[in-house]
């Protein structure tokens, strides 16, 4: 755990970087299917079938390069750097705004960064925030995620 | 997937409920390659936490339960706030609306602002989703 009090303006988060492999998105596919199928029984005959996620030739004929990973993996990775710098802080009290502002693909390495633009506290409580602004990039610096966050700053 | 409706501005989604489950939580934590040391660290009341973002995808039982999902989307933006964390046996209710349609080159995007709350309505978080949601036509169109 970061000693939060020393956080300011120029602060940067350790940046994490992770890849989303096929097993992965066939992971999420897990998790939504059996409450997916329970809503709507034809859920599955989409899942299995090919599509953006998991075929190359159905992503490139919907002009994308290749199998395109989810977008909201690379928010989970934003969230999760967050989480780890400002724990309850970030899990009980976090904003975050993104845009999803280009696909990245299926086997691509991604690195999530933030930095602290503004910390203030609420009169009324005394609590402290952090605003940052935060990213997900490609291999080649690409950004493919941007936008801010909020957290409060709690020392344990 | 038969007998698919469009969603339009105003319509509501949910209630939707689900509980949480351990096969979930670690399903969820393998997706996102992710160990939980970093929520084991904060869970000091023993309960087994689930990362914030678990609940960023529960839009899409609403869809399926609003016979709404089609074949897939395309997620542009999102906003989230979380106010508590959830965890694994917790019960969790689910409500949205459809509150903007946005057009551009001829795509539908569709904006859900979407809420979950514990079954004994402690907030969880608050969401707004933004994004393509394709219906079987939507997609062959996205081809073209």
């Amino acid at each position: 755990m970061p000693e939060l009090r020393r956080v300011t303006v120029g602060t940067r988060l350790p940046p994490l970087s992770k890849v989303v492999a096929d097993a992965n998105t066939d992971l999420i596919y897990r998790l939504i299917l059996p409450l997916a199928e329970k809503l709507d029984s034809g859920f599955k005959k989409y899942a299995d079938g090919p599509n953006i996620h998991t075929d190359d030739s159905t992503a490139q004929a919907a002009g994308f390069p290749g199998r395109v990973a989810p977008g909201v993996f690379s928010l989970s990775f934003i969230s999760e750097m967050l989480s780890r710098f400002f724990g309850i802080g970030w899990i009980a009290g976090g904003k975050i705004k993104v845009n999803f502002v280009r696909p990245f693909l299926i086997g691509e390495k991604i690195t999530c960064e933030a930095e602290v633009k503004k910390t203030f506290s609420l009169e009324k409580s005394n609590e402290r925030y952090a605003d940052l602004e935060v990213c997900c990039k490609n291999s080649a610096g690409d950004i493919i995620t941007a936008g801010s966050a909020r957290a409060r700053i709690q020392d344990k | 997937m038969g007998n698919q409706r469009s969603i339009h501005v105003g319509d509501t989604l949910g209630p939707f409920e689900y509980t949480i489950t351990e096969e979930m939580a670690d399903i969820y934590l393998a997706a996102i390659d992710s160990s939980e040391h970093w929520l084991k660290n904060h869970s000091a009341d023993g309960r087994r936490w689930v990362p914030p973002c678990f609940t960023v995808r529960d839009y899409v039982y609403l869809l399926l339960q609003k016979k709404a999902w089609g074949i897939g989307g395309i997620h542009t933006k999102q906003e989230s706030e979380f106010f508590n964390p959830a965890y694994v046996g917790q019960r969790l209710v689910c409500r949205g609306k459809v509150t903007e349609e946005n057009f551009r080159k001829a795509k539908k995007y569709t904006v859900i602002e979407y809420q979950i709350d514990a079954a004994d309505g402690m907030p969880i978080a608050k969401h707004r989703f933004t994004g393509l949601v394709f219906q079987k036509k939507d997609h062959n169109d996205a081809r073209a």
